[in-house]
């Protein structure tokens, strides 16, 4: 299914943040394929193409199940080769230019953890000794930050760096990732390798969970949310249900995305404090709990509420 | 060839002529015909210009007309010559007062799920409706909000559970605004208890075709407000409306399943008239497999029809009437076909009317999601005909027996959706020349006649024929309709009658005076 398949049935706008903002039809995925299939040029869609969080709402919800993400992805990547975005397109190559390390991680399993949470090296150490298995647990070296930007760019990867960073990961057997646009990808790169999402993978940990209430709103990382809906969504609503937290679930149960990290923090397209007020908005609670540490740093520009990583809800 | 009367009981209201498609057949509203006239652009630059001049945004690039090309029924098609995004009552009414100063139409669409090209453009100005989308203000007190029109009914449900509250009832596709349905009506599950959607409005901002702002309610501007409230967008442009919620509350669902038709539609308007539930509605996968939905706001009301209205009921439960199927089929092994696709229909279907993230305990959260969802999934398409006959309780049976033989004539599959609107006394002038029939006393019942079109490819004609046999039953025992308009409009003048479509020409042509605001969805 491509952007030829949308017959205009507006369910994408109802949980798209672009849209929310905007409130015009042009900032959707319905309003980008119809001028498509009107033949609107690169220059046309281009405002609109770069303001698309990513965020997969629209994945769920399209009744022609068009894989709207990826045709956006594909879209920027046609823009580029237009030059539209020359001078964002620069950026992230001379980002995927950085030197990484090929060194092969000998270990069973491996956290691609971000820059957020890499910040934070206490934190780390504690998600490590959290997650389950019998080894332990190694953190990447090449968290792949300039490779997650590029996918959601639309920017070309050269083979010499996909190569240096899966590489090291391929010998381990389990991944944890923390970016939902990366693991998307690493599903297709590394097909025998089981990969989780690692916020998802922490709600799973009762010893964390328990301590959620209802006072908290709990910040599900929307993109890898998105990606596993049908088997997540039962895991948070029992979650939901049980601690009687609230959450960043709007009534369709998608994930109300910030517009952290990504493409929006070097070039901003959406308005971070709107949205960031929409996710809180009727939300009465004292604690606000985040899977990703960006989306953290999102909340803290509107709220004086304390935020926690959902690592922090224990001290080890 | 003589003209033929039309009768409803014993009163004559109208004629037809000998041929009902010729362009003199139905006086003051052109012939019957899939697209109207197009448009032709007489004095459209210097209408670009004033609008330029005044500040008014205008998009004219193709890729931007066409998004708007067709509506959710996919039949008619048409092209604007440019889009407004509305932004303001201030913003419309400028527009307004250039568009009717030279004689420009100007189209308003919300959702755009009208299925008879109501909300297409074929030429003149579209107006996009959906940029006034926003909740100015909610009276947790008073139960009141105050809206945008262009709202979609699954925004506003969004600000309102943010506040533990809910509307009264909105249509089942979440993706229709506010405006539009008050404009036309709107019909959901609970109508049987609140009314229509329609009825829940308290005040409206209109900006009128002739460009005034104007705030209308029963107590002010009493006559504006009936005009536009269920006024097909004759009378105005609905910028901001007052409407009763309710605090939210889950739903308790029950679901029974009946073999005929009749048992059904009578069992159902029985439970309206006893007023035993909160919800109810009917849903077929075929005319031998029909589901009451029943449902309830509280445990009480619950418990009580257990209690004490349940076995006045004819349906069974599921199980039960599984077994009961099985049966038949098993002795018609000749209807193989028929029984597998039940049986595919179900395992498809199902799931998604109750999905467990939607369900806790015995109860159902956000119905509507669950319902517009399943709606899209189920029956939504590229082409969409619903046609469908609003009846007074009398004539409600025959109405749907009679559809259903239409439906089953033309389509090897199709759905009925049937559900009652409870109707207000003091509405009775909101109601003129809408969907509810003239003749409904209390209740007014409406059925869909949707049939499966798939992947099939149907020609325009079949799918117009079979809308016009729906139709024509309506004629026949003088019954509404809610999708009278557009490519339907032709039957207006024939199911309600001379007078009252007069009426309202005259009062048109009063408001409108170029008669530019959605020129052809009614005149």
């Amino acid at each position: 299914m491509s952007h030829a398949n949308c017959h205009g049935c507006s369910l994408c706008l109802l949980s798209c943040p672009m849209w929310q903002q905007h409130r015009d039809v042009q900032f959707s995925p319905q309003g980008i394929f119809k001028a498509l299939q009107h033949k609107a040029s690169h220059d046309d869609i281009s405002s609109a193409l770069f303001s698309c969080l990513l965020c997969g709402t629209c994945d769920i919800l399209c009744p022609e199940n068009i894989d709207i993400t990826e045709t956006i992805k594909a879209l920027r990547k046609e823009t580029f080769s237009h030059e539209i975005e020359a001078e964002l397109n620069q950026k992230i190559t001379s980002l995927l230019a950085q030197p990484s390390s090929e060194l092969k991680i000998e270990e069973n399993a491996i956290i691609l953890p971000g820059k957020a949470l890499r910040a934070n090296p206490m934190r780390l150490t504690k998600i490590q000794s959290l997650l389950p298995g019998e080894v332990d647990i190694a953190l990447s070296l090449d968290d792949g930050d300039d490779i997650a930007l590029a996918l959601e760019a639309g920017v070309d990867i050269s083979e010499h760096r996909l190569h240096s960073f899966l590489e090291p990961l391929q010998g381990a057997r389990r991944l944890y990732v923390s970016n939902g646009h990366l693991l998307k990808s690493l599903r297709r790169w590394l097909p025998a390798t089981e990969l989780f999402a690692l916020g998802h993978s922490l709600s799973l940990l009762s010893d964390l969970t328990e301590k959620l209430n209802k006072n908290d709103l709990y910040l599900i990382e929307p993109r890898s949310f998105h990606l596993d809906h049908k088997q997540k969504i039962t895991h948070y609503d029992q979650l939901r249900h049980q601690q009687g937290c609230q959450m960043n679930l709007d009534l369709q149960r998608n994930a109300i995305p910030t517009t952290a990290g990504g493409l929006h923090a070097i070039k901003p397209m959406l308005d971070s404090k709107k949205q960031a007020h929409w996710i809180l908005n009727g939300h009465n609670v004292k604690r606000i709990v985040v899977e990703c540490a960006e989306d953290g740093a999102a909340m803290a520009q509107v709220s004086d509420l304390p935020i926690l990583h959902i690592a922090d809800l224990i001290e080890v | 060839m003589d003209n033929q009367n039309i009768t409803t009981g014993n009163r004559t209201i109208g004629e037809i002529p000998p041929c009902p498609v010729a362009p003199d057949a139905l006086h003051g509203i052109p012939r019957q015909q899939t697209n109207p006239e197009r448009w032709q652009g007489k004095q459209w630059q210097t209408f670009v210009t004033a609008l330029q001049q005044a500040g008014v945004e205008l998009r004219l690039a193709q890729h931007n007309t066409g998004t708007y090309i067709t509506d959710a029924g996919g039949l008619a098609y048409g092209m604007p010559h440019g889009v407004v995004i509305a932004r303001n009552a201030t913003q419309i009414a400028t527009l307004m007062q250039l568009a009717q100063q030279h004689q420009v139409p100007v189209t308003t669409r919300g959702g755009g799920l009208t299925t008879e090209g109501e909300s297409i453009a074929f030429g003149g100005i579209l107006l996009d409706m959906t940029g006034m989308s926003h909740v100015r203000h909610i009276d947790k007190a008073a139960l009141t909000v105050r809206t945008e029109g262009g709202i979609f009914w699954h925004l506003l449900a969004e600000a309102l559970r943010r506040e533990g509250l809910d509307y009264l009832s909105a249509p089942l596709n979440l993706t229709s605004s506010v405006g539009g349905t008050l404009g036309v009506g709107g019909i959901d599950v609970n109508s049987s208890t609140f009314g229509c959607s329609a009825d829940q409005a308290l005040a409206l901002q209109v900006v009128t075709p002739t460009g005034e702002i104007v705030e209308c309610s029963d107590e002010e501007n009493a006559e504006l407000f009936q005009r536009v409230i269920l006024g097909y967008g004759q009378f105005g442009i609905i910028t901001e409306a007052t409407l009763r919620i309710r605090p939210y509350t889950p739903l308790r669902m029950h679901y029974y399943y009946y073999a005929s038709l009749r048992d059904a539609v009578e069992d159902l308007m029985c439970l309206d008239r006893t007023q035993t539930c909160d919800y109810s509605g009917i849903l077929t996968m075929m005319d031998k497999a029909i589901t009451l939905l029943v449902a309830f706001d509280s445990d009480e009301r619950e418990a009580e029809f257990l209690n004490n209205h349940r076995k006045t009921l004819r349906g069974y439960g599921e199980l039960p009437f599984s077994i009961r199927t099985a049966a038949y089929y098993a002795l018609r092994p000749w209807r193989i076909k028929e029984a597998l696709y039940l049986y595919q229909r179900k395992r498809e279907l199902f799931p998604d009317l109750q999905p467990a993230h939607h369900i806790q305990g015995e109860q159902m959260f956000d119905r509507t999601v669950v319902f517009s969802r399943a709606v899209w999934k189920h029956w939504g398409g590229r082409q969409m005909v619903i046609p469908d006959i609003a009846s007074s309780v009398d004539k409600f049976v025959e109405s749907v027996e009679r559809g259903n033989a239409v439906c089953k004539k033309y389509f090897p599959h199709y759905t009925l959706y049937c559900v009652g609107i409870k109707l207000r006394a003091e509405h009775k002038p909101h109601y003129e020349l809408s969907c509810i029939p003239p003749d409904a006393e209390e209740w007014a019942y409406g059925c869909e006649f949707e049939p499966m079109i798939g992947d099939n490819n149907y020609s325009r004609d079949q799918l117009q024929s079979f809308k016009n046999d729906i139709y024509d039953i309506g004629v026949d025992l003088g019954t509404s309709y809610y999708r009278f308009g557009g490519m339907m409009k032709g039957y207006i003048r024939r199911a309600l009658g001379d007078e009252v479509v007069e009426k309202h020409l005259a009062m048109k042509r009063q408001s409108d005076p170029a008669m530019i605001l959605n020129r052809n969805v009614i005149f």
